[in-house]
């Protein structure tokens, strides 16, 4: 065959080629804009893919890497979330959820999938919401206000030792934040699995070093954990110091 | 009929039927599984079809094989071994034209043999935050041992993901990866633009884009790896021997950029390089002696990439890459083209003509080229691929030969079938055929050569 023309058929078979892909998707595109069981279609794809392997096809937890993880991955049929906008056990937000795909938890297994599309993580935020019965029939309550941080000075680490000694977080994460206190080792979730108080020493906060976010976990709790709310038993200003004497204890 | 014939009819036959049996009835594959048993992932979750990475595996990779949640370290992520392992065996049958043997200007020789691929093993992972490794040994069925990669990065300088270095010897940030090719015959698993000569052996400038090499890359890339930039300043296809002392660094940078729609993702970028090579050594006995080169001479390199992937994130259908690629090499860098002395008298002119009275290089050389490549995932397990490449001279540097002299063209054609593809190993049936074609290429009569393969095999890794 002459050189050009086998250049030619080559290059123009694959651009037809590349054309019906083009067609394919936006035909399949048609067929998705018609409503949300489709992007649940789609959240299954992606949830099947990264998802699943760890908390399950079913969405129970079980999935075939659960098992040696620790801690373990979430159930999401119960509907209870570690990190929600509101206090612990409400229900979280989409944005709470899209948060903790996007970002991880730090220091477990749950990676941070900021390098899935942003409209496949919505819905997978979507698909996981179909796992549990809660998200029909209750809604996410308004999220906690974060009042604005007063300047962390060592007299407000101080103020925030006081704190941490007069409101009992000493019985689980210990006099120095080691995970060590007398209750530490007794621990267990909302499933009856042992759970470990975290260890401030590290530096590691499983949200992120963000401030804002360890002073949402003081005030709201974390849910399906032994970690309260202390909204109601702390003043904005205590949650602060607290925050700050957190943060001086890192080794 | 041919023994030959026979043979290729009877492989063809064997192939379809296996292919049929297997795409039908059974189920598939995945990843290296190096960083799956790390992180307790299928190998699908960073690649959408093992090798290609897919936009997690590309930011896992750009953030130092770091998941980014403090648990990447070998203390809190105890990892039994970092070691891991992938080869092919295969049996190819390939035939070529036109080529000069002793026995005759123009010979057509074909061939069919059981091989391997290669041996590749790997090691790979974060020795501390942010400090992460690649260390790639390929021995060959000769005996012979290529360190392929040997490098170590130090990401988030500065806490920011645009400071990142790595020093040792990697691969270029190329648009398309040569080690992430589908294909696995030697058309199947490489770009005619990232290796071509101008020139074809008479070119003294063996500076490949697509291998590994010595260096030093600065690299940048914004969280989700969307917009990512390289510089990289290496030794430019001279191993890091003494030799390269001569030769002034070759330097590489890329730009890209990436956008998602709902049903497809855009990635464009740029791409250059430009380097020197010696034209000159001080010699002992008259070989040249390593660190001597000097009167390095300019070459070029520089493209543009477009590429397409359909589908979702979870259900990936496919991608439509293409890139372009112009390049220049002085023309000092081109000797004479030396018809071989095994050539036998022609028969008949035009044989040699079109070379006689070759002087070398007296103008730059100029071509240019590019790739469509085209990938198809008719469902999870299954990869259907196939990359169209082209070269053409727009000036040969030695004015006495045919413009075309040395176009090339290939086509590769292929499926890949995952029969594993879990945490702890990958194993994929493949089948190719490749087409490779180069213009005027046989110095003696003066005709194109072309090389068919056909490749059945077993991908495996552990």
């Amino acid at each position: 065959m002459p050189f050009k023309k086998l250049f030619l058929s080559g290059f123009r078979g694959l651009i037809i080629l590349g054309l019906f892909f083009l067609i394919l998707p936006a035909n399949r595109s048609l067929a998705s804009d018609g409503g949300h069981s489709l992007n649940l279609t789609r959240g299954k794809g992606v949830y099947e893919r990264y998802c699943a392997g760890c908390h399950g096809v079913k969405g129970d937890g079980r999935g075939i890497y659960a098992e040696g993880l620790n801690p373990k991955p979430r159930d999401f049929t119960k509907g209870v979330f570690k990190w929600t906008g509101g206090p612990a056990g409400s229900m979280p937000s989409d944005l709470d959820l899209m948060m903790t795909i996007s970002e991880g938890v730090n220091g477990t297994s749950m990676p941070a999938w900021r390098g899935i599309r942003e409209s496949d993580r919505r819905y997978v935020v979507d698909y996981i919401k179909t796992f549990s019965p809660r998200f029909k029939n209750e809604t996410p309550p308004r999220a906690t206000f974060i009042y604005p941080p007063p300047p962390g000075t060592p007299d407000e680490i101080d103020k925030g030792k006081t704190v941490y000694e007069k409101n009992g977080c000493m019985a689980c994460h210990g006099p120095k934040g080691r995970a060590d206190g007398r209750s530490a080792g007794t621990l267990t979730d909302d499933w009856g699995d042992a759970i470990l108080p975290a260890n401030f020493s590290k530096g590691v906060f499983k949200t992120g070093k963000e401030e804002w976010k360890i002073y949402r976990s003081i005030a709201n709790g974390l849910g399906g954990t032994p970690m309260p709310s202390f909204s109601d038993q702390l003043k904005p200003a205590e949650i602060w110091e607290l925050v700050y004497y957190i943060q001086s204890l890192r080794d | 009929m041919k023994k030959e014939t026979v043979m290729a009819k009877n492989f063809v036959f064997t192939f379809l039927i296996l292919f049929y049996a297997l795409f039908f009835h059974l189920t598939p594959a995945s990843a290296l599984p190096l960083f799956a048993k790390k992180y307790h992932l299928p190998c699908t979750a960073c690649h959408e079809a093992f090798p290609k990475l897919n936009d997690v595996g590309i930011a896992f990779k750009d953030n130092g094989y770091q998941m980014g949640t403090e648990n990447d370290t070998p203390l809190q992520n105890l990892v039994v071994s970092p070691f891991s392992l992938r080869t092919t065996p295969n049996v190819n049958v390939q035939t070529q034209t036109a080529v000069p043997t002793d026995q005759s200007n123009s010979d057509n020789i074909s061939t069919g043999t059981f091989n391997l691929t290669g041996l590749d093993f790997l090691s790979g992972g974060v020795l501390s935050k942010d400090i992460s490794y690649l260390l790639v040994i390929a021995p060959f069925l000769d005996a012979d041992v290529d360190m392929e990669a040997a490098w170590i990065r130090f990401s988030n300088l500065f806490d920011s993901s645009w400071l990142n270095i790595k020093i040792g010897k990697h691969e270029l940030e190329i648009p398309f990866s040569q080690k992430r090719a589908f294909g696995l015959t030697s058309s199947g698993n490489s770009y005619l633009v990232y290796n071509y000569h101008p020139g074809g052996p008479a070119n003294i400038n063996t500076f490949n884009l697509g291998d590994n090499q010595f260096g030093l890359e600065l690299m940048g890339h914004s969280q989700d790896s969307r917009i990512r930039y390289v510089l990289d300043l290496n030794n430019g296809s001279m191993e890091g021997s003494n030799q390269a002392q001569g030769k002034r660094p070759n330097l590489y940078a890329r730009l890209s950029f990436g956008f998602d729609q709902e049903n497809i993702s855009e990635r464009v970028g740029l791409f250059g390089d430009y380097g020197y090579w010696p034209t000159s050594y001080k010699t002992e006995g008259g070989t040249p002696l390593p660190g001597t080169g000097a009167n390095n001479k300019a070459f070029s390199r520089t493209g543009t990439d477009l590429i397409f992937n359909f589908g979702s994130s979870g259900t990936p259908l496919g991608s439509l890459m293409f890139q372009y690629m112009y390049g220049i090499d002085d023309g000092n860098l081109i000797g004479q083209t030396v018809i071989p002395d095994t050539a036998l008298t022609c028969p008949s002119p035009p044989c040699g003509n079109a070379f006689n009275g070759s002087a070398g290089g007296s103008q730059d050389a100029i071509f240019h080229g590019g790739t469509v490549e085209l990938h198809w995932m008719p469902n999870l397990k299954t990869v259907l691929f196939s990359h169209y490449d082209w070269i053409f001279n727009k000036q040969q540097a030695d004015i006495s030969l045919p413009d075309d002299y040395n176009d090339q063209a290939s086509f590769t054609l292929g499926s890949r079938y995952y029969l594993v593809q879990s945490q702890f190993s990958m194993v994929a049936l493949h089948g190719e055929w490749s087409y490779f074609a180069s213009k005027k290429t046989n110095l003696v009569t003066v005709e194109d050569q072309i090389t068919n393969t056909f490749f059945v095999g077993v991908d495996y890794a552990f």
